[in-house]
Parts: structure tokens; sequence; C-alpha cells
């Protein structure tokens, strides 16, 4: 299994809340430029699996590998100063602030006026934003603020956010959810080509089109357990819909991963 | 090939824009409705005089209102201001004057214990509400209480008297007729703004006022922006307390009474949003201002304080009214 280059490993995480158990020791593996779908129904626990990568939780327990060295997130800033970018759900952008504000959000260039005061240089920061808008072909003024954008706009820019620097690994929450036909199929496109760029990415969607379009292998959870990894072309809709439901593979198939008994 | 995402259309995108711009422009306009009405009523509004008389009146809550709009813009309140002012005031003051060790403390020593004791008290409200996520307006209503204390306890409730020249200068002197008071409020100002507009600080502060829990995903550490506001507010107070103690050429536990509510109405009529991420030190000058020059005004036409209060909160009715409609 471990055949390829791996450039994360979670292991045994596990998270509560109060007394509900969200994650009930899940595994990960994330290859090296590979693209995981994450699959399962309402509250399998995918995005709170990917919240403790994006450091937004801390797991109660289990390991977290990356790139060969065990390392804790305990904040989102962390997980950024490791590479490791996402997309959430919620899009995590700031309405008030403008796209380039938003673009650069914790991480604005600055450059020293004086000893101990340092400014921004809005200027690099919106010739940059306004290159990489036009290099995704997203076709928007960097000056607007975010809460007049359309929905599909605010996806992208939270997308486009991931790709300012360079990251080692991209998690896209639902990426897809709430879009067009068109719109979807473009951030397909911008997911292909962030892998081309050479990042790893984690996908969750709700959408199993979208997701075996682009994806590897994809990995289903149930009810805060991890219940089979499928590769892609092993991954019918059935097979998926059967792990998301019940937690095991009816029509016994697959050999990889270990289908458990569902809960 | 540029996508269509499916944008706003463009009939709302205007309304949004003309609300909007309602809430940076109509404080301005107000203003100048003011002005406007008050040049042509009395003749002794509009002079050079009584321009630098209104920047005099207003500048010891806009000290306090620069303070408060950090607090606002972050989506949180400091109730503390009025009280805060007062303590660390008859602080400075006790100290300056002798009152508690065998000889006096040099003005600036007193200055920097003062905005020690300041910061300090900022710093526990602060904490309290960015580590335990208790709002502002319970953590800093507990330091009114706990300056309140203080500060009748350290001048034994009296005023104190006999305070050194060179604490009054900023609060008494004027340079080339325009009185110290107004340049250090400008200046307290000036900076504000330009950390606002300038420093990644400033945005911080717009991002967690605007949305706390995006702008800690994005890696903000949002927790050091509410503790740095709080301290910030507190760090006012000991501005204003300086300034106030030169004007009333004293210091007592009580001179705060009246500097709670007009500085936090100030930054409301300015335009800064009720509810945090949006507005700037501009709008708080304006809403100084208006304050400002509405009791100016009324004043000089022979209205007395009770129906200067009146046409307070009318007006301040009317800007949180705008204030809200103009956000959706």
């Amino acid at each position: 299994m471990a055949d390829r280059d791996t450039v994360l490993e979670m292991e045994g995480i596990t998270k509560t809340f109060g007394e509900i158990v969200a994650l009930d020791d899940v595994d990960l593996t994330l290859h090296r430029g590979e693209i995981l779908g994450l699959a399962g129904d309402n509250g399998a626990g995918k995005s709170t699996l990917i919240k403790c990568l994006s450091g937004a939780y801390e797991p109660d327990s289990g390991r977290i590998v990356f790139d060969g060295e065990e390392v804790t997130i305990e904040n989102p800033r962390e997980a950024k100063a490791l590479g490791i970018e996402t997309t959430f759900q919620e899009l995590a952008l700031a309405p008030n602030l403008s796209i380039t504000q938003n673009v650069f959000l914790g991480r604005e260039e600055t450059q020293r006026v004086l000893p101990l005061v340092s400014v921004m240089n809005k200027g690099t920061m919106e010739t940059r934003t306004r290159e990489l808008l036009s290099d995704l072909e997203i076709d928007v003024d960097p000056d607007k603020r975010v809460d007049d954008l359309s929905g599909g706009q605010r996806q992208l820019v939270a997308i486009s956010r991931t790709m300012l620097t360079d990251p080692e690994i991209i998690i896209m929450d639902e990426p897809t959810s709430a879009l067009s036909v068109e719109a979807a199929e473009r951030i397909l496109e911008l997911i292909e080509r962030m892998r081309r760029e050479g990042a790893s990415i984690i996908l969750i969607s709700h959408n199993f089109e979208h997701m075996r379009a682009v994806a590897d292998r994809i990995q289903i959870l149930h009810t805060g357990r991890d219940v089979g990894v499928l590769d892609v072309e092993e991954a019918t809709r059935e097979n998926i819909v059967d792990l998301m439901v019940s937690g095991t593979l009816e029509s016994e198939g697959g050999d990889d991963g270990d289908p458990a008994v569902s809960v | 090939m540029a996508y269509d995402w499916g944008a706003v259309s463009t009939s709302s995108d205007l309304i949004q824009n003309l609300l909007r711009k309602s809430a940076v422009y109509g404080p301005v306009i107000a203003l100048i409705g003011i002005y406007v009405v008050f040049s042509i009523m009395t003749d002794r509004f509009l002079t050079y005089r009584n321009q630098l008389n209104i920047l005099r009146q207003v500048s010891i809550i806009g000290i306090l209102a620069i303070g408060v709009t950090f607090a606002i813009l972050c989506a949180e309140i400091d109730l503390s201001i009025a009280q805060m002012t007062e303590f660390t005031g008859v602080l400075i003051a006790a100290l300056v004057t002798g009152m508690y060790f065998s000889t006096t403390v040099p003005v600036p020593i007193a200055v920097l214990i003062g905005l020690g004791a300041g910061v300090s008290l900022g710093a526990i409200a602060g904490y309290i509400t960015s580590r335990f996520d208790v709002p502002s307006f319970m953590s800093t209503l507990a330091v009114l209480f706990l300056a309140d204390g203080l500060g009748l306890i350290v001048s034994d409730g009296r005023p104190i008297g006999g305070i050194p020249d060179s604490l009054q200068i900023i609060g008494r002197e004027s340079v080339a007729s325009i009185p110290l008071i107004v340049l250090f409020f400008l200046s307290l100002l000036l900076v504000s703004q330009l950390i606002l507009s300038y420093t990644r600080f400033g945005l911080y502060i717009y991002a967690v006022g605007g949305d706390r829990q995006a702008a800690r995903l994005m890696g903000i550490n949002v927790m050091r922006i509410r503790f740095a506001v709080l301290v910030i507010s507190a760090a006012f107070t000991v501005f204003a307390a300086i300034a106030l103690i030169g004007r009333i050429g004293s210091a007592n536990p009580n001179m705060g009474s009246g500097l709670l509510l007009p500085p936090i109405a100030a930054v409301i009529l300015g335009g800064t949003n009720l509810f945090g991420g949006e507005g700037n030190m501009i709008g708080t000058l304006v809403g100084v201002l208006i304050l400002g020059a509405l009791a100016n005004g009324l004043n000089l036409m022979g209205v007395g304080p009770s129906g200067q209060l009146v046409a307070q909160g009318i007006i301040l009715m009317i800007a949180v009214l705008m204030n809200v409609l103009a956000r959706g």
C-alpha cells in the first residue's frame, strides 16, 4: 500500500464533542500528487476530519505524519505554515474585506518604513491578486468587496486563495456545492491544475460524478469511522453508496482498506 | 475565456452600493447640514474662534472615541472608559502631588505608572474576553466597577489639587492660538487612522470584526487582536485623563461623569458599523463634530442643556437606524 510516496498520514484520529463521537480511530493516507476523495453521509465526520488537519480542530488522539515527520497542528496558522491550505465548506471569507484583502489575509506583504513600523504593500498585493485571478480566468475586480460577490465568485475567491503560495496539500470541502454545472466543471479543472502544479489534494464532495471525475482514490467514512478506500475504477456509485449507508460493501468487491461492520 | 459566475444583478448592486455609501457619506452630509443651519441661524457659529472652541470642547470625548472605535471595529465594546479616565487621572494626580510617597513622583514617571495601571486593567478585560470568550460588554462592565472603586480609594474620594503645571500643559496651553488639547486629539486620530489603513494589525481588526470565525480559519490570531483592542481602548483613557486634568486644573474621582456614552454615540454617529468590521477614524471625527457642533450651535441660539440632549437623542436615533439599514 505504501509503495507510492506518501505525503500525509493520519493515524487513529479520534475527536469527540461532549458525548458525541465525531471521529473514531480514523486513518487517512494521502499520496504525493494524488487527489483523494472523501465521501460519507452527513455527519459521517468528513469535515471534522479535515478540520483536524487544517488546524480548526485539535484531535483528542491520533498521529499526523506530514512529509515523514510527526506534527501537531494546533491552529490554522500552523497548518498554513506547514503548507496545508484549505477551502472550507463555509468558505471562511471576511465579507467586509476586498478580494485582495481576503486572498492575502494572514500573509500580507509588508515593508518596513521606520524601525519597528511595517506597512502593508497594498500595490504589490493588488497586482498579485489581479495576476492570480486572470491566471485562473476569474473575471472579477480584486477591489470588490466579498459580500458583493455571488456564491460562485466567493467559491472561486476561496479557492484561488489556496493557490497564492505553493502548498503541498490542498483540502477542499464541498467546493462544487451550490454551483451551476458550468461553474462546477471549471472548479474541477482548477483542481486538476492544482495537482499538475504539484499539490496533493483531499476533496470532499456530495457529488459522486464530480469526485469520480478527478479523484484517484475515494475514502468513505460512516458514522465517524473509516469504512474503506476504493480505487476510482472500482468506486461505482453502488459501492460508494453501500459504504456510505451501511458501512460495508454488499458485493464483496474491493479488498482495499478494511470494510468494517456498521455500528 | 472568462465565465459569468452569476454576478449579482446590477440594480441590486446599485441599491447596495447606495446604501453602503450612505453609511459613509450620511454622517458627512449630516455634519454639513448642521453647519449650514447654524451658520444661517446665528452669525456667531461659523467663526474661527468658535470653531476652535468646538474642537476644544470635543477633544476629550474625541480621544475616548478613538479608543472605542478600535473596540467597536473589532465587534467589541468598552464600557469602562469613563471610570478608567477617573481612576488613571486621580492615580497620576496622586503620584505627582505626593499623596502616596514621601516625595512627589516626577510627571513623566507618574504618567507611565498611570498608563501601566490603565493598560493592566484593559489587559484583564481583554484577557477574560479573548481567552474565555466572555463578551466585552461584561468584562469591561466589571472593569467599570473596579476602576470606579480604585479611583475612590486612590483619591480618598476627594478632589486632588495642586497639580504641577507640566502635567497641565496639554489641557491648558495653546500653540499659535490653537489649543494643544486639539492638536493632541487630532494627532492621536491621525496615528490611529494610519494604523487602521496601513498595518496588518489594522486590517486584522476589520477581519475579526467582520467575521471572527473566518479570521481564525485564515490563520489570524483572533485572541491577540481582541485582547489588543481592549488594551488600546484602555490606553486612550489615560490620554483622555491627562488632557482632562489640564483642562479642569485638578483631578477628582467623579470627573468622568458624562464621558461614557458620548464617545460611543460619536463612533456610531460617524458611521462605524454597530456590529464591527466597518468604519474608520475619520468617521469618528465627523461623529464627534456632529455632537459638538450641535451642542455648540444650540447653545449659541439660547437652547439649554436639556434641549441639546433632546436634539442629540433625535440625531442618534436617526444615525443608528441608518447604521443598521445601510448594512441590510
